[in-house]
């Protein structure tokens, strides 16, 4: 059983993530921005991380900076990211070997990501989500 | 001998005009002398000669009286009278001859009693007075052949009867050459020709000579034919072949000194020309036309050198107004903008001192309160082409609007892309996860098509946003006007939130008088607003805060109030915030997601009806917007006047 930890600030995202992953054996911890998927990995071990990019307290690219810094690089990660820059982020996140999936995207093509990184581990898990995240993706800017 | 041949010949090559002027005229003076000589003697000889004449007609009259005279002619007599005539002049002929021709008496004593051996055909036979006869050019067959002189023939009547003269002495006597003047015939005067077409050839070859470098001058000047502005252009062609002698020499020296002095002159008028105008217009029309523009503009020269600077580039240099004469841009101790300056001027230096035309937009970090982005142009001035180096014209104009306009469209592009990837994604997701029929659960069913509905609503007010936004821009927006009842849009739109509100656990308050009526208005368009403003007031309130939606609407005009506990907005940010894509420079505010053209939308929309939107607010403090839209439908005068599409 795969620990997954999903981070993204949309609460629609994060739960669509863990449907899937957990139907496909993965034991999910969600995190609603980088600083708190930061305090879950510190908490506990991790096998996968998925990641958005534009998350508020500490967006997904400083979240793959700290990983690499404190957790090595074996940790496969997967970046998930709506932006217009792609291309940019890709090169990036390519320096510290993480894919990016860009947005929008295929859940099944995720899951078969997913596996290919961790080797096809299967089992099914429960999903727990960690931190206080608060919703707040509505309405218009001003 | 052989020297004095090559010193004349050294002489005659010689290309000194003057000795040659001064030889010609000596020997034109010498054959004048001659000729003059010439005619002295030949007169001189005639005049002799008719001395000697006179004498001789008088001793010839005296001879005929005397041979007259005599009474009995005898021979004896007549032989001694002509004898001794003969003796005292030079005769070499002298006879007495009859009416028949017969010789009566001669020194020639053979040819007495013979007829007359003498030409008879000469002159009168018997004239009645004495007659002389010059035999000279008379081509006598005798007296030619050689003889010079002057030879006489003479006839004289001796006796006469009453029918004629019977009988006449006749003689051939030579006048002689006078004494000392002797000048042989023709000789003279075709010497004196001579010598004078010598001296004039002489005269014509040394001065052609000397004057080939003239034609050759005079010959490529008329080549050209042309004014003498171009050909001072064309100097070079005015020089001659240097094998033409020191004079050539020298002229081709002469174009070389008047080609610099041109190239001095040209380069120190256009100098001083660019300066006077300068120096003028500084205090004439000119300069204020060019003080008063918004814009930099520098006139430099030697490279780097300010020589005219208007007042907005002073002041942007730093400079005050006084010392803005001269001065170089790199001087110690200068600020940012001259940097920027003298980059600008080395990038567009080419090689030769000369500029290009070079137009970039440059940051000047730094300036305080002047603008952060200029717009730097380097024009080349065209008479630099001339051959002055080193000039141009630098304009310098503020861009910052432009710059941050630019980048604010650029965020905004990309911020739509992100938000509208964002809703599409979710819609993605979760369609997949129906479709994939891996999850069978009614509620995570029920959950999967709530979100999707949520989504696609979320998509198409951004869209409508985005939509108007565009509309705005091109002026297109249009009122759709009608009876809006004010309870049910201020209801619909604090219902629409609720969910929003109840999310982030904030107290949603509406509080409407009992009575309100109807605005003339668009019910879309204002439901927008609301909604905008709502949204807006939701996003930036934390959790457990409030929103208080009021409403007063008097005959004259509704206004709704919405008033929350949220981060509020600064004093510098309150205008800003209704500019398009423009967003609070908070980071509180930079944390949420959005475009930054909710709040331009709605009060252009409000605008439109003729109301505001104002906004009370302080940092930390909440925020209270306040929307004004008058009740009547005056407005529809001015859009219809404003507009003109309106109705």
């Amino acid at each position: 059983m795969a620990r997954t930890l999903v981070v993204d600030d949309d609460p629609h995202m994060l739960r669509v993530l863990a449907m899937w992953l957990t139907r496909n054996g993965h034991q999910v911890t969600e995190a609603c921005n980088g600083a708190v998927a930061r305090r879950a990995l510190e908490d506990g071990e991790v096998d996968l991380v998925i990641s958005d990019v534009n998350m508020p307290e500490m967006d997904g690219l400083e979240l793959v900076q700290w990983v690499r810094a404190h957790k090595g690089t074996a940790l496969p990660m997967i970046v998930l990211s709506s932006r217009c820059d792609q291309e940019s982020i890709a090169a990036r996140l390519k320096a510290y070997g993480v894919h990016l999936l860009p947005k929008p995207f295929s859940p099944s093509r995720l899951v078969v990501e997913v596996d290919r990184l961790l080797g096809a581990t299967a089992g099914v898990g429960d999903s727990s989500g960690v931190g206080a995240c608060q919703p707040g993706r509505e309405g218009q800017g001003g | 001998m052989k020297k004095f041949w090559t010193g004349f010949k050294r002489f005659w090559r010689d290309e000194e005009v003057p000795r040659w002027m001064g030889f010609s005229l000596v020997l034109l003076y010498l054959v004048g002398l001659g000729a003059a000589a010439w005619t002295a003697v030949s007169d001189t000889r005639e005049r002799c000669r008719e001395v000697l004449r006179e004498r001789l007609g008088a001793s010839v009259t005296l001879l005929g009286e005397t041979l007259a005279s005599v009474d009995s002619p005898d021979d004896a007599t007549r032989h001694r009278i002509l004898r001794r005539f003969a003796r005292d002049h030079d005769c070499s002929q002298l006879r007495v001859v009859d009416r028949d021709g017969l010789v009566l008496a001669s020194l020639r004593s053979q040819e007495i009693g013979k007829p007359n051996p003498f030409d008879p055909q000469i002159g009168d036979l018997f004239p009645r007075q004495a007659e002389i006869l010059t035999l000279h050019r008379a081509g006598s067959a005798r007296l030619a052949g050689g003889e010079t002189g002057t030879e006489c023939l003479f006839r004289v009547p001796v006796e006469r009867s009453a029918t004629g003269t019977v009988t006449v002495a006749e003689g051939v006597l030579s006048l002689g050459e006078p004494q000392g003047i002797s000048l042989t015939g023709q000789a003279g005067p075709l010497g004196v020709i001579l010598a004078a077409a010598a001296a004039l050839l002489m005269l014509y070859h040394g001065m052609r000579k000397h004057f080939r470098v003239f034609y050759q001058i005079s010959g490529s000047a008329e080549e050209q034919a042309v004014d003498t502005g171009a050909l001072a252009e064309q100097l070079d062609t005015l020089r001659v072949a240097d094998t033409c002698g020191a004079v050539a020499q020298t002229w081709n020296s002469l174009i070389d000194l008047v080609e610099e002095l041109r190239d001095q002159a040209r380069r120190s008028v256009a100098s001083d020309e660019l300066c006077r105008v300068l120096e003028r217009s500084t205090g004439g029309q000119l300069a204020d036309a060019l003080n008063a523009l918004p814009d930099a503009f520098l006139y430099i020269t030697n490279g780097d050198t300010v020589q005219y600077a208007n007042a907005m580039a002073a002041r942007l240099l730093g400079w005050k107004r006084e010392d803005g004469a001269t001065a170089p841009l790199g001087e110690a101790g200068q600020g940012p903008f001259n940097t920027c300056l003298l980059r600008e001027l080395n990038a567009a230096r080419r090689p030769d001192g000369t500029f290009e035309a070079r137009t970039q937009i440059v940051e000047v970090p730094g300036t305080g309160s002047l603008a952060d982005h200029y717009r730097l142009r380097v024009l080349p001035l065209r008479r630099a082409a001339l051959g002055r180096s080193g000039e141009c014209i630098l304009v310098a104009s503020d861009v910052s609007q432009q710059v941050r306009a630019d980048r604010a469209r650029e965020d905004f592009v990309s911020q739509v892309t992100h938000e509208l990837r964002t809703p599409l994604t979710n819609i993605r997701a979760y369609a997949e996860t129906l479709s994939s029929g891996m999850f069978d659960d009614p509620s995570v069913i029920t959950e999967c098509y709530n979100v999707i509905t949520r989504e696609t609503r979320r998509l198409s007010r951004l869209i409508e946003d985005i939509l108007s936004i565009s509309q705005m821009e091109a002026g297109s927006i249009q009122l759709v006007e009608d009876d809006v009842d004010v309870r049910t849009l201020v209801s619909d739109a604090v219902r629409d939130v609720r969910g929003l509100a109840d999310e982030k656990n904030i107290d949603l308050q509406m509080k409407l008088p009992a009575k309100l009526g109807k605005l003339h208005g668009d019910r879309d368009k204002l439901a927008v607003v609301l909604n905008n403003i709502l949204g807006n007031a939701l996003k930036y309130t934390p959790s457990g805060g409030s929103v208080h939606v009021g409403c007063v609407m008097n005959e004259a005009e509704l206004q709704i109030t919405v008033k929350d506990t949220g981060i509020g907005i600064g004093p510098e940010d309150q205008e800003r915030i209704f500019e398009k894509f423009q967003r609070a420079d908070d980071p509180e505010v930079q944390n949420e997601t959005g475009t930054g053209i909710g709040l331009t939308t709605a009060r252009e929309i409000v605008r439109r009806h003729n109301g505001d939107i104002r906004v009370l607010s302080a940092k930390g403090q909440g925020s209270t917007f306040v929307v004004t839209i008058p009740v009547s439908a005056d407005r529809q005068q001015v859009v219809a006047v404003a507009g003109g599409a309106q109705e």
